[in-house]
């Protein structure tokens, strides 16, 4: 972890990536999103941007006990607050099982919304907006314990093999992505006459689990 | 014993080629004596013969192939008739309803079988005229329990060799393995014939077996001595080989440590990758612990302080870094932990004293805020090192795979390398061990079946040994009959001579003592001393088949003792010069005459074309001696002629094919011509004297 005076490429992609999905959020009427349901977020986008074709940002995630949590994410976060690009709201420290923890909402403020608007515009960053909007769109649709909960019940993240305090690797070593597989399994369990786009495939795994939610007895870092 | 079979009654229907004058086929009862099948060519002596001959044999023959050739080491059993459709092919109406049927005496039964002649399969059978099941087996098995043969391959080479003398005129004292055959069947003791043609193929197969693998053994043997000797001109590329196989090897063992090495290196960055992982995450929770206490300082401090402000405070104050500037060291905590904890403003320095708004102390005590910013400062450190340690293991991990990549690269090409050297390599040393191991399971399997055959031929020495005494026995009443037959044939003297001969069985057999005739006769030059004739070539055309048959009589003779036997000639007078037939006629009428009550038969065709043979055949003197006798008076019989057929009787003992076969074109033609032929062959002219006399 290098002192925050020489910011690497790779924070500073990470925080327009950030930037972005915020904007999703924005766009899809959900923000300010909750810090919770924030990180969960990042971690859906990570496991499903290969639906999209695109680079996995952080293909780890821990298995923490209260959901996936990613500290330099929520660094990041406060650092785009506190400068104003994004917005930072209803900050608490709340006392939860695990001890005592901390919630805020996090939204995008003008200079954010412009600065994505002018990132967008590069061709590269273009692709990833669609896909982050699309899931914040999907995210949206969910009702609201399906919202916070979808990400427990993610084919990777509830790997039955993997225990709280494990690292999941999904894409940085190696390569075990169930979320995809489990999108690409949608498309062959249909008739051959139904083609399924990426849209489609994500939309149709985000609902898929909603409806896990609904079945599925969930604690945040559970196993199931 | 052996006794031989005799045809009492011949009755052939339904075959077109002898339909007989009035359709009704042949049927003739076959008296003791002679009995002639007499006609032209194309009438169908030969196949009036052949019925005969199939009708006891059945649709069998024996292995042999080529008819000029010797018996030779013959297996010692039967196949399947060579000719099936033989009678089918003569007639118009292959055969369809035509069969033979024919009363067999042996020793004291009387055996009857009807056979079909399309396929001559049985139709009838009766052994003393009690109807039986008709089938071959049945009939086989009659005829070897009467015969006294221990097979019917036994009784097969009997009516070959010693009652059918055929248009093959197969030889029996000039073919030695014939003779051994003969031999065994009609002289070895019971059990033990058969047991010879049993082991002598036992023995045969084996040997055929072991030299079929020989030849195999030796291939194997030659490539492996060439490749032995191609290895050792190759020892410069077996020095290149070596070299390259070290090479592999070493490369192998580093990339098994490279391998190894790999996977504790990634073993190890997995677990530092997890710790480092929790230990942020355990930071995290302790920095939002901590600014959770401080949180209602800050408040109480700046009243009016938005969220935000307060959240840059708290985080500061946490340790958890400056997020107006993105500075995360420590030393900002620390230096607000100590202002708090006196009552100094955090923001300017004052002491209390010069203080407008008094700033409240902290109300954690000094040393609690050390105790927290010690914690925070260890678990800072502990991220900080373990990314480090990550970062570095990282580098090792990535240089292992490295070299990873490289050693397999390295074995790949050296791999490749060996290949190449191998294709010079004219051979590998597993095609020499595996070549070497063929050869010599091989030559265990050579010795092995060697084994079995020398313990055959153990036993085959002792049974022929038992054979031998048995033919010893008897070869001077053999040889006594051989002469007085011969004498009435040949003006040389010919006589039989008993000795071992040695014959091996196969190849690579051993040498058996057989015992065995040999013909020896005198000649012009060595008018005292007889002189062995041992091939068939020592004697003249005319002698060849007569001393055969002097041979075949004196061994039924001897075999048969007082029982009848039958000889069925084709056209005896075929290769006879024409100063010989008198003779001929002798020979074959003594044997007619002989075989006791029952009575010999002799039954022979004769071409009408040569008339002089059936004459003979009826045991009539020659016109020269008729001749003679009449210029000299006619004193008493007429010479040579007290057991002729007497006149009355000659009708009778001939199966007259001008009348019984269907006529062929020539016959048509010169009907008139062979009838007076037939006649002048039955009552001579010159034998007129003769039939004047009443006889």
């Amino acid at each position: 972890m290098a002192d925050d005076y020489s910011v690497s490429r790779a924070d500073l992609g990470r925080r327009v990536w950030l930037l972005l999905l915020l904007d999703g959020a924005e766009r899809a009427g959900v923000a300010p999103v909750p810090q919770t349901h924030l990180h969960r977020l990042v971690f859906l986008a990570n496991a499903l941007s290969p639906v999209y074709e695109l680079p996995v940002e952080d293909g780890k995630v821990l298995k923490y006990r209260r959901g996936p949590f990613y500290p330099d994410i929520q660094w990041d976060l406060d650092r785009l607050a506190v400068s104003g690009l994004a917005q930072i709201s209803d900050i608490q420290y709340i006392e939860d099982e695990f001890g005592w923890w901390f919630t805020a909402r996090y939204g995008l403020r003008d200079p954010g919304i412009r600065l994505v608007k002018r990132v967008v515009g590069q061709s590269e960053m273009r692709a990833a907006h669609r896909f982050l909007c699309e899931l914040m769109v999907c995210y949206g649709d969910l009702p609201q314990l399906a919202q916070l909960e979808a990400a427990l019940v993610d084919a990777t993240y509830s790997d039955p093999e993997q225990h709280i305090d494990d690292v999941i690797d999904f894409a940085e070593w190696r390569q075990r992505n169930y979320s995809v597989e489990t999108t690409q399994l949608f498309a062959k369990s249909l008739p051959p006459r139904f083609e399924l786009n990426e849209r489609d495939r994500l939309h149709l795994y985000v609902r898929y689990l909603g409806r896990m939610v609904g079945r599925t007895k969930v604690g945040s870092g559970s196993d199931g | 014993m052996v006794r031989f079979p005799i045809l009492k009654r011949l009755k052939v229907t339904g075959y077109q080629l002898f339909p007989n004058r009035d359709d009704s086929g042949i049927d003739r009862t076959i008296e003791k004596g002679v009995t002639i099948v007499a006609g032209v060519n194309g009438l169908g002596k030969t196949t009036l013969l052949n019925m005969l001959f199939r009708a006891l044999a059945g649709p069998f023959d024996w292995r042999v192939s080529r008819a000029d050739s010797d018996l030779g080491n013959l297996k010692h059993s039967l196949i399947k008739w060579r000719s099936p459709s033989y009678f089918q092919d003569r007639v118009r109406d292959g055969a369809a309803n035509a069969r033979i049927e024919v009363e067999i005496g042996i020793g004291k039964a009387t055996i009857t079988v009807g056979r079909s002649l399309r396929d001559l399969s049985v139709l009838e059978l009766s052994l003393n005229r009690t109807p039986l099941q008709a089938s071959e087996e049945r009939f086989q098995n009659i005829v070897m329990t009467e015969a006294g043969v221990e097979s019917f391959f036994d009784f097969y080479l009997l009516l070959r060799y010693m009652v059918f003398f055929l248009e093959d005129r197969r030889p029996l004292i000039w073919d030695r393995s014939a003779q051994d055959e003969i031999l065994r069947i009609l002289f070895y003791p019971k059990g033990e014939a058969k047991r010879v043609g049993e082991l002598i193929d036992e023995i045969q197969s084996l040997d055929s077996e072991v030299r079929n693998m020989r030849v195999f053994v030796n291939r194997r043997q030659t490539q492996l001595e060439n490749l032995e000797a191609q290895q050792k001109v190759s020892a410069q590329i077996r020095s290149r080989l070596n070299s390259a196989v070290v090479k592999i090897d070493a490369l192998r063992s580093r990339l098994a440590e490279v391998n190894e090495e790999v996977e504790r290196c990634n073993g190890d960055r997995l677990k530092i990758r997890q710790r480092l992982a929790r230990e942020k995450l355990l930071l995290e929770e302790t920095k939002r612990d901590h600014q959770r206490e401080r949180q209602r300082y800050f408040a109480q401090l700046f009243p009016n302080i938005g969220e935000v402000a307060n959240y840059v405070l708290v985080n500061l104050d946490s340790g958890a870094g400056c997020l107006v500037c993105g500075n995360q060291g420590p030393d900002a905590a620390d230096r607000i932990h100590k202002l708090t904890a006196e009552g100094i403003c955090p923001v300017c320095g004052a002491a209390q004293a010069q203080q407008d708004t008094i700033v409240p102390k902290s109300r954690l005590s000094k040393a609690r805020l050390d105790e927290i910013a010690d914690k925070l400062r260890q678990q800072l450190a502990n991220v900080r090192g373990l990314d480090d340690e990550l970062i570095s293991r990282n580098e090792s991990y990535r240089l292992l795979v490295e070299q990873q990549i490289s050693d397999q690269s390295q074995i790949e090409e050296s791999e490749h390398e060996l290949g190449v050297i191998r294709g010079t390599w004219p051979v590998s040393g597993e095609e020499i061990d595996r070549l070497r191991r063929l050869v010599d399971d091989g030559r265990a399997d050579m010795n092995d079946l060697r084994a079995k055959q020398r313990t055959y031929e153990y036993e085959l020495e002792k049974v022929i040994g038992s054979g031998r005494e048995f033919v010893a026995q008897r070869s001077s009443e053999i040889a006594t009959h051989f002469e007085e037959f011969a004498t009435h044939f040949l003006s040389e003297r010919c006589q039989l001579t008993y000795a071992l001969e040695s014959r091996k069985f196969g190849q690579e057999t051993a040498s058996f003592q057989m015992p065995r005739f040999t013909v020896k006769m005198t000649s012009g030059v060595f008018a005292e001393q007889a002189q062995p004739r041992t091939d068939r070539d020592d004697v003249s055309e005319s002698q060849k088949e007569f001393i055969d048959l002097a041979f075949r009589m004196a061994l039924m003779t001897a075999a048969a003792k007082n029982d009848p036997a039958m000889l069925v000639l084709e056209t005896p007078e075929a290769n006879l010069d024409s100063v010989f037939v008198a003779r001929a006629g002798r020979l074959l009428q003594t044997f007619a005459n002989g075989g006791g009550g029952i009575g010999n038969r002799l039954i022979a065709s004769s071409n009408l074309n040569k008339e002089d043979m059936v004459p003979a055949l009826f045991g009539l003197a020659s016109e020269e001696r008729y001749t003679v006798w009449d210029r000299d008076g006619r004193s008493g019989d007429p010479p040579e002629s007290a057991n002729a057929v007497p006149s009355a009787q000659r009708l009778d003992r001939v199966i007259n094919l001008l009348k019984i076969a269907a006529p062929t074109a020539a016959l048509q033609q010169y009907e008139n011509e062979y009838e007076v032929r037939f006649r002048e062959a039955l009552f001579p002219g010159w034998a007129e004297l003769d039939r004047q006399k009443g006889k």
